[in-house]
């Protein structure tokens, strides 16, 4: 996908495991998982909320574009 | 209260967090909904039961002649006498009646009045020499070739009921749009297909072979097609499994959603 998710940065410079922002963020740690790995299709804004409220970032601290990487074409096949 | 928060709707957090909260607080109507969904498996397996052997009743007839002329070859085996008048077999044909829809080229007596009324055949079974051993002309060739079409025929009638029944179970396990559940949609509509395909093939070698032995001054043979319904409900089958394939990865995209 081209879009890179940089959570595990935020949560090292946080400080902060894992299990610890699930808890805090409401959704399970598989889940939040999932997004650290790339492997997330969507996120809610909500989630996303949540996340930069416990990790004190914006947006842009957690997602990046980069247009070197192979976009994610699966979304708009029929 | 729910992960320390007592506030947060449940219904904007993920697809697993609401699985874990049904998991402990099963609703009712799930339970309805696997009560509906038995009685219509259940429902849908008499039904092919009935049709294949009411389909088996009315060829019955047939299949205990058949049975008949058999057992009479196996017992003339031994008896030279009858062994001329056992090397025959039965033909089943389809007729048509002449040029013209308002031919009746026969006749029969109608005892409730006494009287010979016109009438025409659409049906008829005839005792006629059955084919040599040694005989290796392409219509002995193209009667051999229906017994291993009537066996895939037999196999296809068990397949059917057997992929629709590992579904069901899938089904009542709350497993919808899952990888398993498209291959087996995808093969009861392959297989209905396919048999509409194998009927048509036996049907046609029938008809040839019969052209080939039998012509009439009144009749004319008729080929019998297969019933399209067949071919529709595989197709239909096949429909639903591509939306089960739509569904499946939507529920994917769905899961990933975070």
């Amino acid at each position: 996908m081209a879009i890179i998710v940089n959570l595990d940065v935020q949560m090292a410079k946080r400080k902060i495991s894992l299990n610890d922002l699930s808890e805090r963020v409401g959704i399970t740690p598989a889940n939040l998982s999932i997004l650290k790995t790339g492997k997330a299709k969507a996120i809610r804004f909500s989630t996303l909320e949540a996340i930069c409220k416990e990790l004190d970032c914006q947006p842009g601290d957690i997602l990046e574009w980069n247009e070197d990487v192979e976009p994610d074409l699966h979304l708009h096949s029929p | 209260m729910f992960f320390g928060k007592s506030n947060v709707d449940l219904r904007r957090e993920s697809d697993l967090v609401n699985y874990e909260f049904y998991s402990i607080n099963p609703p009712m109507k799930l339970n309805m909904k696997s009560g509906k969904l038995g009685m219509l498996t259940v429902l849908a397996i008499v039904i092919y039961a009935v049709m294949i052997l009411s389909s088996f009743i009315s060829e019955m007839d047939d299949f205990m002649l058949g049975y008949e002329m058999g057992s009479n070859l196996g017992r003339s085996i031994t008896d030279s006498t009858k062994q001329e008048s056992a090397m025959k077999t039965v033909y089943f044909l389809d007729l048509k009646a002449g040029e013209s829809i308002s031919t009746f080229p026969d006749t029969i007596c109608n005892l409730k009045g006494a009287q010979k009324i016109p009438i025409r055949f659409d049906k008829a079974q005839i005792l006629a020499d059955a084919f040599s051993k040694d005989d290796k002309s392409a219509l002995r060739l193209m009667k051999q070739l229906e017994i291993p079409l009537s066996l895939l025929m037999l196999v296809i009638v068990v397949l059917i009921p057997v992929f629709f029944i590992k579904l069901n179970i899938s089904l009542k396990k709350e497993v919808v749009f899952d990888k398993s559940n498209i291959k087996c949609m995808r093969w009861i509509g392959i297989l209905l297909i396919l048999y509409y395909f194998v009927m048509l093939t036996v049907s046609w070698i029938v008809y040839k072979t019969n052209l080939m032995m039998f012509e009439f001054a009144e009749y004319k043979i008729q080929f019998k097609q297969p019933d399209l319904i067949w071919i529709l409900l595989g197709v239909v089958v096949l429909l639903f499994a591509e939306v089960l394939y739509r569904g499946s990865k939507m529920k994917d995209e769905q899961d990933l959603t975070i």
